[in-house]
């Protein structure tokens, strides 16, 4: 097999040439890292619960300054820490999310692709049936069965992105099932299994990584409106949408408390959105436009 | 036509019906007791006991759902466990206030988003175009609550334009549809402009300059009509995502709509409020869908004639459709 590891060795970098070009998406990978190296530092540069969680109420609605970089909160808690320790959780929250619907929508996807017939039928029966809910209604509706906190808020955004991976799974699986070097593995003897894991689901990753980087984004803002609207993270935990939600009671006096936490969210969801767009152009030139 | 339409009509309930099962199921099988949510922890079991009896809830999963079902068929959307009223009532009270914000920002959202996408793609690499792509970019990625909140602190509390609170002039509707368009305006400038520059580079609109027919024809006749079929179906797919984003928003605008019944009714487990609404939601996003694929006729002929009944047509296609049967 030595041919073709070169060749895939080179695909990819040619690849990584392409996306480097892209300025905006390197920007992205830029914006990705730094919030990945805040969140897994934090404990490194600041302390948990004496800065995001512990009450000073003496510091209480400082305005931006050298000592508290974004100001302080209604209970003097320094935004910019909390903001940090927000960027883990929204970090987690993402990549979460996305392994549960990348991984049902593979299982789900490839079972009705590959079978086709009556298992496609009734898997994808089922898919409409979560479709013809808007994503946010159905997450509102796991959540409050679940109760809120940050696994419950996971498996309900995990679960409401599902089918639209799943459709992209089996759209590509019955593209690629009958072509050529498929049933050139049949002939060899390899089975099923090894068919759509070895040689069909390699072929589809491109779309896949690019629809998990936007997924990525789209979890993040999903959250943040949970929490916002009082069914996600409670305070004191540092996330984003919670601080929107609780600082929104003083904004008229103290607009930093919910510029700094906004400006946050807009940033990574921001960051995930070029990284998605400079890999979809990275990865498949043709989808360009 | 009409034999298209009442099918995907009959199509509808199937769905609407599973949707109904699903939340029920996930409502009802999850540990919570509504009616402990309802009246508070620490109330007497015996008062617990006489509201379970009231409300049905002592029944088995699938005769709830049976019973609330056949109601709903009959056209009964049940009685709220919350407030004791018919939910229809508050339901009828309400969702005029959601659908103005949600149809409000998709008009706004086609109004700036289509021309703006057109004009990028027609000047590709101008100065609109540009502006037009940082713009989708930057409202993409805002959170459409967050910038409900910056509009209401600058223009609200600061400028004092509009009214803060309250639903009850079209004043207090201005922001939110504002907020709930843009990020659909976004999507639909970039659908735009990428489905025109496909256009763009096609051969008969170099053969429609070649023989000098004027730009402007050339843009209605050749790029828009055959360039908006994407255009139209993301409409379509964002009706769902916005009536999903008013719960978010008239939250931060304070707006009696369905979207604070919504998670008033969730948080204490109302089944048949909470199925209602869904049901509801469902079967608009249903019909709207239905119009789109019907306005698909009406911009593309050969889809047209797929659906309605030009038999020579329709023969040819059955056939090709046994051939691939077969195949």
């Amino acid at each position: 097999m030595p041919e073709q590891e070169i060749k895939r060795r080179s695909q990819l970098s040619s690849a990584l040439h392409r996306y480097m070009k892209n300025r905006l998406a390197v920007f992205g990978l830029i914006v990705f890292l730094f919030l990945v190296f805040m969140a897994c530092t934090a404990d490194v540069f600041f302390d948990y619960t004496g800065q995001a969680i512990a009450q000073h109420m003496k510091e209480r609605y400082q305005l931006p300054s050298r000592a508290h970089l974004f100001g302080t909160d209604q209970f003097g808690r320094d935004l910019f820490v909390r903001i940090i320790y927000g960027a883990r959780i929204s970090l987690i929250v993402a990549f979460s999310v996305t392994a549960i619907s990348v991984s049902l929508g593979i299982i789900i996807g490839a079972f009705a692709g590959y079978c086709g017939g009556k298992v496609d039928n009734v898997l994808m029966r089922i898919m409409d049936i979560f479709l013809a809910i808007p994503s946010m209604l159905l997450a509102i509706c796991i959540v409050a069965a679940l109760g809120g906190g940050l696994r419950n808020l996971i498996i309900a955004n995990g679960i409401s992105h599902v089918p639209r991976f799943s459709r992209l799974v089996r759209s590509n699986i019955m593209q690629i099932k009958n072509s050529e070097f498929v049933e050139a593995a049949r002939v060899t003897g390899a089975s099923d299994f090894d068919i759509v894991l070895k040689h069909i689901l390699p072929n589809t990753i491109g779309v896949l990584i690019v629809q998990a980087t936007l997924t990525m984004a789209q979890s993040i803002l999903a959250v943040a409106s949970l929490s916002f609207v009082g069914l996600g993270i409670a305070p004191p935990t540092p996330e984003w949408g919670s601080m929107l939600s609780t600082g929104k009671e003083f904004m008229r006096q103290y607009p930093h408390l919910v510029t700094y936490p906004g400006l946050a969210i807009m940033f990574a969801v921001l960051s995930f959105n070029l990284m998605g767009d400079g890999l979809r152009d990275a990865l498949d030139p043709r989808m360009k436009n | 036509m009409g034999k298209f339409v009442g099918k995907r009509l009959l199509m509808m309930i199937p769905v609407v019906l599973g949707i109904s099962f699903i939340v029920f199921s996930i409502l009802s099988l999850t540990p919570g007791d509504p009616v402990q949510l309802i009246l508070g922890a620490d109330t007497e079991e015996a008062v617990l006991e006489a509201k379970r009896v009231e409300l049905g809830l002592n029944d088995p999963f699938l005769v709830r759902y049976l019973k609330y079902i056949m109601g709903v068929l009959h056209g009964d959307l049940g009685t709220s466990y919350r407030t004791g009223l018919p939910v229809i009532q508050e339901i009828a009270l309400r969702i005029p206030k959601t659908m103005v914000i949600a149809f409000g920002g998709i008009g706004l959202s086609v109004v700036f988003g289509v021309p703006l996408g057109l004009a990028s793609a027609i000047k590709q690499y101008s100065f609109i175009d540009y502006f037009a792509r940082t713009l989708a970019l930057l409202l993409t990625a805002i959170p459409a609550f967050w910038l409900g909140m910056m509009l209401l602190l600058k223009i609200v509390l600061q400028m004092k334009l509009l009214p803060a609170t309250g639903a009850n002039s079209w004043k207090n509707f201005v922001l939110p549809v504002f907020t709930l368009a843009a990020s659909a305006t976004a999507t639909l400038t970039r659908t735009t402009r990428s489905s025109m520059l496909e256009v763009i580079r096609q051969d008969y609109i170099l053969t429609a300059r070649s023989k000098g027919v004027p730009e402007n024809r050339i843009i209605w006749k050749h790029m828009i009509k055959n360039g908006i079929l994407p255009v139209v179906t993301i409409v379509g797919m964002n009706i769902g995502v916005q009536i999903g984003g008013t719960v978010v928003i008239e939250n931060v605008f304070a707006i009696p709509g369905m979207g604070a019944m919504i998670i008033n009714a969730v948080r204490v487990k109302d089944i048949p409020m909470t199925v209602s609404c869904i049901i509801l939601v469902a079967t608009v996003i249903g019909i709207m869908n239905l119009i789109v694929d019907i306005l698909y006729a009406f911009i593309d002929p050969r889809i047209k004639s797929q659906y309605f009944g030009d038999k020579q047509r329709k023969h040819a296609y059955k056939r090709k459709e046994e051939r691939e049967e077969e195949e």
